[in-house]
């Protein structure tokens, strides 16, 4: 036994190292193999911090791809708390230029170690002087915000976002699934002593982009002319709308009142409405469109027909209905040339009350149209079962209906394009990518004949030429158009209000091959109420404009006064048309109280243009030279320099500003671009 | 005499498993180290590695018994080195073990290992029997303690907890008595709350951490926690070279050094380990065979000492680094950065490989 002694010892050290290396290789398996998911879980944990970043909204640009509404890079404020050594006198400072007191900045930055929001999408000054403090454990990180560089063109129409960029009103609410894309995550990688030092961006998926039928310039014109006209007559509201008769396609909608989308909440509600859409009233004598039209499709009229119109007065079902002037003897024609409501009622009661009604859905009233916009009303417009003996003769001459102006403008749109009705349409197609998708609306239905239509634009341009609207009558372009005068209804009688009107023109022109409808619409105008007297010439002031700016051929001789300033060289009456620029015009126009957006060039950050410093000789920090560094050490030299590194892209430094030599202030930005390049790569290294 | 150092009776198959896990170890640092200040670390290891080859073969070529001869001589040497640095040494991690020569530093503790390793392999072989006494096991006590005690007042626990074993395991190997050794144990036991209340405060804490890892995971169980992530989160194959996220974010403590087979096991997995682990194995079980054919007790107590000394720290390193041992500051030999453990691990080797090439020698 002694012999063997040492052996045996040996066996035993053995089985020893045996057991050990068995219990090591159950642990490693253990470990490694069956708790492996939960491992690396919590490694992702501790060294991941993912913050959703809201992405760029895709862009609404107008028919000829101008942008109406865009998402731009604007700094959020995020504080690395691990890195603060004193949150109380951070909290200070920041509160010194954030609205935010700084014990809830402090209480903030409790909430995590490694990243915390402290304000979200601030204006350029605050940014610059947060950054100027240079603190460390401070960073920004690049936001998109929703900026509407035309302010408020086409406010209605375009609607407006929340802070999270969600569409609350107008296409960006009706469009927002389409518009609003995936969110973006920002990927933060924290070291061991909680440092981070590496953030690498998930690019958000880019929203659709969403071109509408609206021309910037045709719906400047038509606010312009509305704000115009609204200063002028004291309106209480109005609405201006300008329709391609021959697609459907709405070139401008315009309201008044109206609001800037870029801060919707400084505006009370109802300068949101989109009254075009959503406003209901009582068209009055533009409604005689139908009863007119219906008479001659159904062939129990002509437009020669003479029409007593009983001097000015009818009884219906007991009511006597009076004529705003006494009439005698009156053609059809005549009839509606100068707005007789007593021949509007005898072609209303010839026809009779389901007949009528049908011409009346037929024309799109009382319905919805399908437009893609929000907040759309279908009128009033009772069943013909429920009508009174005297509903006929009111809705012949345009009361006891509700209609929208969209409506009206596509029904008056009907007769000027041969008797089709479009459906209105404000989106003209959807842009993913390079990929279009043409929007399709509903089926364009015929409501007359052309014959009938062509009788109809007669018709409707002696009412220019020689009835109720010929201050409409347009230099250098035949027209044709209804006025409209009504009484609204007094809300807390009940009756027809004697002081309040609805004035409004709905026309098109040139008269033969018509290029634009358009209906104007004013609210209890003071002062002249007809519209005739105040909504007639906003008509021939938008019509002339746009026809002009369209290129449109004139089919009338101009005026000797416009020809005679053509020769002597003069600027002609409106050459601000075919050149406005809103954005120009927006910053040339009058003071404003509203804070001032980034211009647009901030839109589409050149690299040139990226924000730099202003480079103040002898004192500050030479920047240093980084092109073909990494992320992490350029990071890591900045830091150490005091800088303030943006970042763009990932792998090698390829580029930077301001350029290396230059002196900046301690705690300027130098913007740098990297990419992973090899090829790149090598001409950054060798280029030292 | 001459004749019989020949080339061909060197133990190729030694060298050979350890450049393979010095391999892998230069791999582990240039990872660990690449993405930070510290880049380039696996160069240095690297040539501390040729330096260390270069130890080996003057070392095997020195024949052992002159080395046994001059024992004692070399352990005063030892004595007086650790006093040495007790006095003049450089404090580093909270122990005074460094002393500069020249730009580099030394840890004199590493080459004490060594000097102790000669010094009981000539004390037991000179026993010259298979029963040891209890004098004779007072007498390797003392010759142990002696630099122990200084190294516990450096202080450093690590090296201390890796010296004692060699006295262990040679006493065991040459014949302590069961009923000695059991007695030893149950004494050891005993004195535990004494070794306890000696104990500094962060040792304390260090092995109260170990026990209950999770009650602190912020603080002192932070290491062992994030080495367990690591090594949990490589799963099999391992996240792969230089991707190994709690290796390259700086997560693993030292993890080119102590914890160097954490940072391997994320980034090669269970694979990796596995591979180490069999090299490692595979270098004990060569040792042990060339113990066995030395040619005569006293080389039989060399190569037995290097074996356990290396045994010794590969069972805690490994341990330490997947939560079995507490966290000691013990680098896994070959593996972990280190010019000081390096050189002694290739001077130990350098003993071995002389201790085989006298085996045929009368």
């Amino acid at each position: 036994m002694e012999q063997r002694s040492p052996r045996i010892r040996l066996v035993v050290v053995a089985i020893v190292a045996v057991l050990w290396m068995g219990a090591v290789l159950a642990r490693l398996s253990y470990l490694q193999l069956f708790r492996y998911t939960e491992y690396l879980g919590r490694a992702q944990r501790q060294q991941q911090r993912i913050v959703e970043i809201s992405p760029k909204r895709g862009v609404l640009y107008d028919r000829n791809l101008r942008e109406l509404a865009m998402s731009i890079s604007v700094d959020s404020l995020f504080a690395v708390p691990s890195e603060i050594a004193d949150p109380q006198m951070v909290g200070r400072l920041l509160s010194g230029v954030l609205d935010t007191a700084g014990e809830e900045i402090e209480t903030k930055m409790k909430g995590s170690r490694s990243f915390v929001w402290l304000a979200r999408k601030l204006p350029p000054d605050q940014v610059q002087r947060i950054e100027a403090m240079n603190l460390r454990g401070i960073y920004f990180q690049k936001e998109s915000r929703r900026f509407y560089p035309k302010r408020e063109l086409a406010a209605h129409v375009l609607g407006y976002v929340d802070v999270d960029e969600k569409g609350l009103a107008g296409l960006e609410y009706a469009f927002d699934k389409q518009v609003r894309p995936k969110p973006g995550k920002l990927l933060i990688l924290a070291d061991a002593r909680r440092r981070w030092y590496d953030r690498s961006e998930q690019a958000a998926d880019a929203g659709a982009s969403v071109v509408l039928t609206l021309d910037e310039k045709i719906q400047y014109i038509a606010e312009k002319e509305l704000a115009a006209a609204v200063e002028k007559t004291h309106a209480q509201a109005g609405s201006v709308v300008v329709q391609d008769p021959n697609t459907g396609e709405l070139l401008a909608v315009a309201n008044w009142p109206t609001f800037n989308p870029n801060l919707p909440g400084d505006f009370p509600a109802e300068a949101h409405m989109n009254r075009a859409i959503a406003a209901t009233y009582e068209p009055g004598s533009t409604f005689k469109i139908v009863a007119v039209a219906a008479a001659l499709e159904e062939g129990i009229t002509r437009p020669d027909e003479v029409i007593d119109c009983q001097m000015g007065a009818i009884y219906i079902a007991g009511h006597r209905i009076r004529d705003h002037k006494p009439f005698g003897l009156l053609t059809v024609s005549q009839v509606i040339a100068k707005s007789s409501d007593v021949g509007a009622i005898k072609l209303g009661l010839r026809l009779g009350a389901p007949k009528f009604y049908d011409y009346i859905r037929a024309f799109g009233f009382g319905q919805s149209t399908g437009i893609e916009l929000p907040g759309e009303t279908r009128g009033l417009l009772k069943r013909a079962a429920s009508w009174t003996p005297a509903s006929v003769g009111a809705i012949s001459m345009g009361q006891e209906v509700g209609v929208t102006s969209v409506q009206l403008v596509s029904a008056f749109s009907a007769i000027a394009n041969g008797g089709v009705l479009y459906h209105p349409r404000i989106v003209r197609e959807m842009r993913r990518g390079t990929q279009a998708i043409a929007a399709v609306g509903a089926a364009p239905a015929r409501v007359i004949s052309p014959t009938t239509a062509a009788t109809l634009r007669r018709m409707f341009e002696g009412v220019v030429l020689e009835g109720t609207g010929n201050r409409a009558r347009l230099d250098g372009y035949s027209a044709a158009g209804k006025t409209g005068t009504a009484q609204k209804i007094d809300p807390n009688t009940g009756t027809y209000s004697a002081t309040q009107f609805i004035a409004s023109f709905a026309g098109f022109a040139p008269v033969n091959t018509p290029a634009i409808t358009v209906l104007v619409t004013l609210d209890s105008p003071v002062g002249g109420y007809h519209g005739g007297d105040v909504a007639a010439p906003i008509f021939k002031r938008v019509a002339e404009q746009v026809l002009s700016y369209l290129d449109v051929p004139h089919d009338v001789a101009i005026s000797p006064a416009q020809q005679m300033a053509a020769l002597r060289g003069k600027p002609q009456p409106r050459p601000d048309v075919s050149d406005f620029d809103p954005v120009q015009v927006e910053t040339a126009g009058a003071p404003s109280a509203l804070p001032v957006f980034p211009p647009e060039p901030a839109a589409q950050p050149s690299w040139n243009a990226a924000p730099t410093v202003a480079l103040a000789e002898g004192e500050g920090v030479p920047v240093p030279r980084l092109a073909g560094m990494t992320v992490r050490s350029v990071t890591e030299q900045c830091l150490r320099l005091g800088l303030n590194p943006v970042l763009i892209g990932t792998g090698v430094a390829i580029e930077q500003n301001p350029e290396p030599g230059a002196n900046v202030r301690p705690g300027s930005r130098i913007t740098v671009r990297f990419a992973r390049s090899p090829a790149l790569r090598a001409v950054a290294v060798g280029g030292n | 005499m001459r004749e019989a150092n020949k080339i061909r009776d060197f133990d190729w198959t030694l060298l050979l498993l350890v450049l393979s896990i010095c391999s892998m170890g230069i791999i582990e640092i240039y990872s660990a180290t690449r993405a930070n200040a510290l880049a380039g670390m696996h160069w240095k290891q690297f040539w501390w590695v040729v330096i260390g080859l270069a130890c080996m073969l003057v070392v095997s070529r020195i024949d052992y018994h002159t080395i046994l001869d001059q024992a004692p001589l070399l352990y005063l040497v030892g004595l007086a080195g650790l006093v040495l640095v007790l006095a003049i040494g450089e404090r580093r991690f909270g122990h005074k073990s460094w002393i500069a020569i020249g730009g580099y530093t030394l840890q004199v503790s590493e080459l004490v290992k060594l000097i102790i390793i000669v010094v009981l392999a000539r004390f037991y072989s000179e026993v010259r029997t298979d029963r040891l006494s209890l004098l004779d096991l007072g007498k390797a006590g003392l010759l142990t303690g002696l630099p122990v005690g200084l190294i516990l007042l450096q202080p450093d626990l690590g090296t201390t907890i890796m010296i004692v074993p060699i006295a262990a395991v040679g006493a065991f190997l040459v014949g302590i008595q069961w009923k000695h050794a059991v007695a030893f144990l149950l004494i050891g036991a005993l004195l535990l709350p004494v070794g306890w209340s000696l104990l500094k405060p962060y040792q304390k804490e260090r092995i109260h951490t170990f026990l209950r890892p999770e009650e602190n995971p912020r603080g002192a169980g932070y290491q062992t926690q994030q080495a367990k992530i690591a090594v949990g989160s490589g799963g099999f194959w391992g996240k792969g070279i230089g991707k190994g996220s709690q290796n390259q974010l700086g997560f693993v403590p030292v993890r080119w050094s102590d914890f160097i087979l954490a940072a391997l096991a994320e980034e090669m997995g269970f694979v990796g380990v596995l591979v180490t682990l069999l090299l490692y194995m595979f270098l004990l079980r060569r040792l042990v065979q060339n113990a066995q054919w030395a040619k005569d007790r006293s080389g039989m107590h060399i190569v037995m000492g290097v074996a356990a000394v290396l045994g010794v720290h590969v069972f805690v390193n490994v341990g330490m680094m997947i939560g079995y041992v507490p966290v000691t500051g013990i680098p896994l030999p070959l593996m972990s950065y280190g010019g000081s453990s390096t050189l002694f691990v290739f001077m130990a080797l350098g003993l071995v490989m002389n201790v085989r090439m006298k085996r045929f020698v009368n």
